[in-house]
């Protein structure tokens, strides 16, 4: 039965997805959405240099074709630096390099391989590759470039990922759901960073107006960034050009499209609670879980039999101790705005005469009671008031700003302000509710409206139960300064000493409470069972130890300002082209038509479950005949060993991106990298950097005719290896490295490598040049530098470091005239070139001494006698900073060969 | 400071006999490679004659309103106080009634274009500007609103105008970027450098943005006070030696030459950037014309900033982008008059009036305004109601508003298109910025369609899937 429901549906699939792509399903068969299969290893071709691994046998078929020959091996030093740039980021030092030249065994490579592999510089080296991927920045970007701080744990949690070999399969499903799929895991959810990583349109998102267009579209372009990063990523596919239109080049409707956008209609970006702690993890979540249902209002949560009895052993407990109140008799009573407060015979006091816009009663009262533990504040109607009061408003509302507690002991010299927690109240303004009078902020208030002339309370709990000495005077300050008359006309106070819950229940609970059960109505038992179980999670959640924050795609969240939860995900429309005032039919979860092998639309048990439909979206990614996903990050990965991918567009394998330069092997790495390594990085870094392929010389030798005419100018067949130029990183590690100065702790917040000011609106001005380079927050690894979307550091800017702001599978390898003047005048090289010449003439005794430990630690070679002559004179003349200098901005520090 | 001319294949030859005298093989390499060596900003082609060699932007930011100072609006003087009796999707608070324009608007020169008192120099100037009175935008939110002025996008990330054009056209002068930024001396605008980002384009084509008023306006320009020019001078030459050694044990990579080809222009830049910014060879009268005396601190920098602007033009710089007005927000230090259309206005005027007609006057005397795009944008204009029923400010509005070009190619005088009767809708002929910088990239001899540049797997343009050149306004 279930069986032919699910046909049924694959079928209604299938007709939709045939005519939504009616006019793109011919592209269908193009390479990237072609099924994997392995293609076998091509024999080496007579005459070449055989070797074991089958990249190899496929570069060499692929040269053989073209009539290329490979170039020979590097010679080991060269071979030992591109190595550790490659896989950890850093230089050898030249220990590392005596020792590996000295090693005559056969595995030396190989072993050196596995100890690059196995440092934890290696995860700090590939993480940053992915937060690229991901642009990842650390604040929102856009015009309010608001700081984010709690975005690092998705960093950390990056670098422990590659440091840790975690399978590809898992950490493709924790950073789309991990929430959802591992829920035990506190980390799975720090991975959902990855979703969150992008810019965030905070004025259109949480400042401006609800029910403007600009908001709207504000939330499809919010959850287009989201769809983007995650097709693009971990699919290699261009979805977002179907946003106004079915896509023009690839097979992949605007329908389509839409149903990706519905897998995000349920997140924000937000700062996100998780537990270090997994057990602390799965407990606040399940806490968490059940107040957003109890929130939703979900019947089979609160009229469930479990809920029924909760709620009975509540009423007993309620009813076993019923709460007295002792009236305060006020002793004196003063009104700071001029109002007279008149003792009534209930022990209430009325307010007569002037009526201030403000006003701040102070009261005191020897205390009835020999300890307290809560204080009950009565508003009560009157006949003088206006619409009968309690407050003196036209209307006979008031507004309550803050209420304090104050003791004065006998002998004291002065008031103790005693802390009050838990307010609660029998009715709530709407945005006016009793929480408001104790948030320490006073242009927020406790009102009542529309319930007035009616008498209303509210009670505060005292944080920890109080002694009171003999002779004991309680003072209680009611701040009232929102204006315009919002004061109270008649407040009675009372205290008592119970030690159970205080908590005073909504006016239409305490109707239900009073009810005979069997007459409660199903929608009474629910309001009540929300208000019981509501206090329970809060409790629980309160005896929790304080949570960690991690900026991620969130359905949970503190509201901030008109940024709020969505509860049940958000309806998603298409938009006839892209217009937002032209919403066509509601689109349901799903992903791309074109991977046939797949359903392309989600079936879900639970429409309103957000988690289930990105953890669906996971499965799809992940699957194993999803073939986009496995070509997709062997490329990745192919990409940054060799300075090319297969494909030279990592993030299009459409039509409009590369053709793959070996089709074979593409698919060969993505079956072995998926079946045979499991999904391991290590393994596959293991294959590609052992590779005869990638141990070739990037030097192209002595043949003139082919360098005025490369027979393969892009070098697509690698009959050499690609000379890369340092990334950002890789040159700011290495200076740092060299000069002595690299500070390996890991992890935790960001340096921040600027001067930080308020600015005129939210965001800050910085300034890199204020920073001081010689402190300790510049002496880190630059991964954990603080990433300022819109104020990138200009030093590595030129070096062509991303800002966050576009996806960047491919940095930009620039050589710029900004480039050149920062690696001449910066501070940063300056100083730390000081720092590499104190370096060298504590470790090397004679200038010419000096000048071979230099050329060891930043070319990672000797210098020649022409050399070492040049560079003592030169130093002679002109100091041994100088020429440190000198050497961090050759061409050979730069490049790796 | 190094002062002699950096001839390549002087140093080369003379390095030769350095390391190994291997450099001449590398030289035969060389010459093959001799496009990766030319300079980043060498002048390309346009794709059919231009009518401009070059472009001013001037950016007056927070939404100027096109009813006080160039779109003159009678309705709305009979109308004053009434309601406006249509529904207005206002941007923050609940729509309030018509406004009159609280300046006092007059017909100027003989094209007889009308210009309210807000802006006497630029009245001044009206036979020369081309008006395009019926703009309309995608939103009405200063940032987006602003990207897309810019960059043809709402997001941030894509590349500016500017950058397209040094990327398309490259620059006259190779010893400065193709493209300079002059950012309001009071403040950047929001999202900082994002407004002049080169995005996916090469970073050689980011604007460069010049700091106001400081002696060292470009980032790392200036050599570190303690180091000495013989020491400057002797570590240039040794690294040239050094890397030229490299560049001949590696032959055939152009991403070696190429670097030291940007070494060489980082020298000619460090000399003549300072000359650039060294205003003293101005004579008083110019410098008094365009308000660099002004009593007034941000019409005198925003003043100087215009005076660059001429000299940077006049050295052949491909595209100067002008900022008139900081971050959005209060308090407010650009256009966007919520509050009160009068106080913030007026303000806004006294900086940016007289220093923009000063240049424009000086562009034209000195014939560069023949060659020259100067063009004045403003993200969006504003309501001609009032903010909130009894306020006396304006809010953001979309759907029409002014803008200005003057220059090369342009029908001088002319009032292009208009907004309906009180100034809500461009009704005559609208225009979008797509269309506006088709139109500028037309002037400078490019087909918008046709430049573009591939970013993860999509041909993109400044001009998206959008952009007519607006014809009616070329002469």
């Amino acid at each position: 039965m279930k069986w032919s429901a699910r046909m049924l549906g694959m079928l209604l699939l299938v007709i939709s997805a045939v005519s939504a792509c009616a006019d793109v399903s011919t592209n269908a068969d193009h390479w990237a959405y072609r099924p994997l299969a392995a293609p076998p290893v091509p024999d080496f071709p007579a005459g070449s240099r055989p070797s074991t691994n089958p990249v190899d046998s496929f570069i060499a078929a692929k040269l053989a074709e073209h009539g290329l020959t490979p170039a020979p091996e590097a010679d080991r030093r060269t071979l030992l630096r591109r190595v550790s740039f490659d896989l950890i980021g850093l230089p050898p030092t030249p220990e590392e390099l005596r020792a590996f030249l000295a090693d005559t065994s056969t595995n030396a490579y190989e072993r050196v391989v596995d100890r690059l592999l196995a440092s934890p510089r290696y995860g700090e080296r590939w993480a940053r590759h992915w937060m690229d991927a991901a642009h990842f920045a650390e604040t929102h970007g856009h015009d309010q470039d608001r700081i984010r701080t709690n975005a690092w744990p998705y960093r950390d949690y990056l670098i422990a990922s590659f440091n840790d070999d975690k399978p590809y399969t898992r950490f493709v499903r924790e950073q789309v759901a991990g929430d959802v799929l591992f829920p035990a895991d506190p980390q799975a959810t720090v991975a959902l960073g990855f979703i969150a990583a992008g810019p965030w349109d905070e004025s259109s998102l949480r400042d401006i107006r609800e029910d403007t267009l600009d908001r709207q579209v504000a939330r499809y372009l919010d959850r287009d960034d989201m769809l983007t990063t995650v097709m693009q990523t971990f699919a290699s596919t261009t979805v977002q050009c179907a946003r106004c239109h079915d896509h023009k080049f690839d097979p992949v409707s605007q329908r389509d499209y839409y149903a990706l956008q519905a897998v995000f209609a349920g997140v924000d970006r937000a700062n996100r609670v998780f537990d270090a702690d997994p057990q602390v993890h799965v407990r606040r979540q399940d806490l968490m879980r059940k107040r957003r249902r109890v929130k939703q209002n979900d019947r089979a949560l609160l009229l469930s039999a479990e809920t029924s009895r909760a709620v009975t052993e509540w009423e007993e407990r309620r009813a076993a101790h019923p709460v007295t109140w002792s009236t305060v008799d006020a002793q004196t009573f003063v009104s700071v705005g001029g109002a007279t407060l008149t003792k009534q015979a209930d022990g209430s006091l009325l307010a007569i005469g002037t009526r201030p816009d403000r006003d701040t009663y102070t009261i005191s009262a020897r205390s009835p009671l020999a300890g307290i533990t809560g204080i009950r504040l009565e508003v009560l109607p009157d006949a003088s008031l206006p619409h009968q009061g309690p407050g003196r408003n036209e209307n006979g509302n008031f507004h309550l700003s803050e209420f304090q507690l104050l003791t004065f002991e006998p002998g004291a010299k002065a008031a103790r302000e005693i802390p009050l927690a838990n307010p609660s109240a029998d009715f709530d303004q709407q945005d006016w509710g009793i929480a408001r009078a104790l948030d320490g902020d006073e242009k927020t208030a406790w009102g009542i409206h529309p319930r007035e002339g009616e008498a209303h309370q509210a009670v505060f709990e005292l944080k920890e139960p109080l002694a009171l000495p003999p002779g004991t005077t309680l003072v209680f300050v009611l701040k009232q300064l929102h204006g315009e008359g919002h004061l109270i006309g008649r407040p009675r106070l009372a205290v008592t000493d119970a030690r159970t819950s205080l908590r005073v229940l909504p006016t239409e609970l305490t109707a239900i409470v009073a009810l005979p059960i069997a007459q409660r109505t199903d929608d009474q038992r629910a309001l009540l069972a929300a208000d019981v179980l509501g206090e329970r999670i809060r409790l629980d959640l309160a005896a929790l130890p304080p949570p960690s924050l991690v900026y991620a795609a969130a359905n949970d969240f503190e509201p901030d300002a008109s940024l709020k939860p969505s509860g049940v995900p958000r309806v998603v429309n298409l938009l006839k082209r892209g217009e937002i005032t032209k919403p066509m039919e509601v689109i349901s979860p799903g992903t791309l038509s074109c991977v046939t092998a797949l359903p392309a639309r989600f079936e879900l048990a639970d429409p309103a479950d957000e988690g289930a439909r990105r953890a669906a979206l996971a499965s799809w990614l992940t699957a194993k005949e999803n073939p986009l996903t496995w070509r997709s990050i062997v490329n990745r990965v192919w990409h940054h060993h060799f300075g090319r991918g297969l494909v030279d567009t990592p993030n299009d394998f459409g039509r409009m991106g590369g053709t793959p330069s070996h089709p074979e092997l593409l698919d060969w790495l993505a079956v072995w990298f998926r079946d045979d390594a499991k999904g391991s990085f290590k393994e596959l870094h293991r294959l590609l950097v052992t590779s005869a392929t990638y141990r070739q010389s990037a030097t192209v030798v002595n043949r003139k005719s082919e360098i005025v005419n490369p027979p393969d100018p892009g070098n697509r067949f690698l009959a050499h290896m690609n000379r890369i130029r340092l990334d950002a990183e890789c040159v700011h590690d290495a200076v740092l490295q060299v000069s002595g100065r690299l500070d390996l702790h890991m992890g935790g917040p960001s340096d921040r490598q600027f001067d930080l000011q308020p600015g005129i609106h939210v965001t800050p001005r910085v300034d890199y040049t204020k920073f001081e380079v010689d402190g300790d927050a510049g002496r880190r690894r630059s991964v954990y530098r603080f990433l300022f979307r819109t104020l990138p550091d200009p030093f590595m800017e030129a070096l062509d470091c991303p800002a966050g702001d576009q996806l960047t599978p491919a940095r930009n390898n620039s050589v710029t005239v900004q480039q050149a003047l920062a690696l001449w005048n910066n501070a940063f090289v300056a100083r730390n070139a000081e720092h590499f010449a104190a370096r060298l003439e504590r470790e090397a005794q004679t200038p010419e001494a000096r000048i071979r430990r230099a050329f060891e630690l930043v070319f990672g070679r000797e210098a020649s006698a022409e050399e070492l002559t040049e560079f003592t004179g030169h130093t002679r003349q002109y100091g041994l900073a100088n020429c440190c200098r000198l050497l961090f901005n050759a061409n050979e520090f730069v490049f790796v060969n | 400071m190094l002062s002699r001319s950096l001839n390549r294949r002087h140093f080369l030859f003379r390095s030769a006999c350095g390391f190994g005298g291997v450099v001449l093989g590398w030289l035969c390499a060389e010459e093959a490679r001799a496009a990766a060596l030319a300079s980043p900003y060498a002048p390309k082609p346009p794709m059919f004659p231009a009518r401009a060699k070059r472009v001013i932007h001037i950016c007056a930011l927070g939404g100027v309103s096109h009813v006080d100072t160039f779109d003159y609006k009678p309705e709305l003087e009979r109308r004053h106080g009434q309601d406006s009796g249509r529904k207005f999707d206002t941007f923050f608070s609940q729509p309030g009634r018509l406004l009159k324009s609280p300046f006092a608007f007059r017909q100027y020169g003989g094209s007889g274009r009308w210009v309210s008192d807000l802006l006497p120099y630029l009245a001044g100037c009206v036979d020369d500007l081309t008006f395009i009175h019926s703009m309309h935008s995608k939103s009405s939110n200063h940032t987006p609103a602003t990207f897309l002025m810019n960059s043809g996008f709402t997001f941030n990330g894509f590349p500016s105008a500017g950058a397209w054009v040094s990327y398309g056209l490259g620059s006259e002068n190779q010893n400065l970027p193709a493209y300079v930024v002059l950012p309001d001396p009071r403040q950047l605008p929001a999202g900082g450098s994002i407004n002049w980002t080169n995005g996916f384009l090469p970073a050689v084509h980011q604007g460069v943005a010049f700091r106001s008023g400081e002696r060292d306006p470009i980032p790392d320009l200036a050599t570190p006070s303690d180091i000495s020019p013989a020491r400057r001078e002797a570590s240039v030459h040794l690294l040239e030696k050094l890397n030229a050694a490299d560049a001949a044990a590696h032959p055939g990579d152009s991403a070696l030459a190429a670097r030291i080809r940007a070494y060489e222009l980082a020298a000619q830049m460090q000399l003549r950037v300072p000359e650039l910014v060294e205003l003293s060879r101005e004579t008083a009268a110019t410098k008094s014309a365009y308000g660099l005396d002004h009593p007034n601190a941000a019409t005198a920098g925003f003043a100087r900033n215009c005076l660059l602007a001429r000299r940077l033009s006049e050295r052949g710089v491909r595209f100067v982008q002008i900022f008139n007005g900081g971050q959005f927000g209060s308090p407010r230090i650009n256009w966007d008059g919520h509050e009160d259309i009068v106080e913030n206005h007026r303000k806004q005027a006294l900086t940016m009036d007289q220093p923009v007609a000063a240049l424009l006057r000086d562009l034209k005397q000195r014939g560069l305004l023949d060659e020259t795009v100067v063009l004045w944008t403003t993200e969006f204009g504003r309501t001609p109601i009032t903010q909130g029923i009894d306020g006396k400010g304006r809010d953001h509005h979309q759907h029409g508003f002014t803008i200005w070009a003057a220059g090369a190619g342009l029908q001088p005088g002319l009032a292009f298109g208009a907004t309906d009767e009180i100034g809500y809708d461009a009704v005559e002929n609208p225009v979008e910025f797509y269309d506006v910088h088709a139109t500028l990239l037309r002037l400078l001899g490019v087909e918008h369609t046709k430049l573009v540049f591939r970013h993860n797997g999509v041909d993109r343009r400044l001009t998206d899937v959008h952009g007519e050149v607006v014809q009616g306004i070329l002469a």
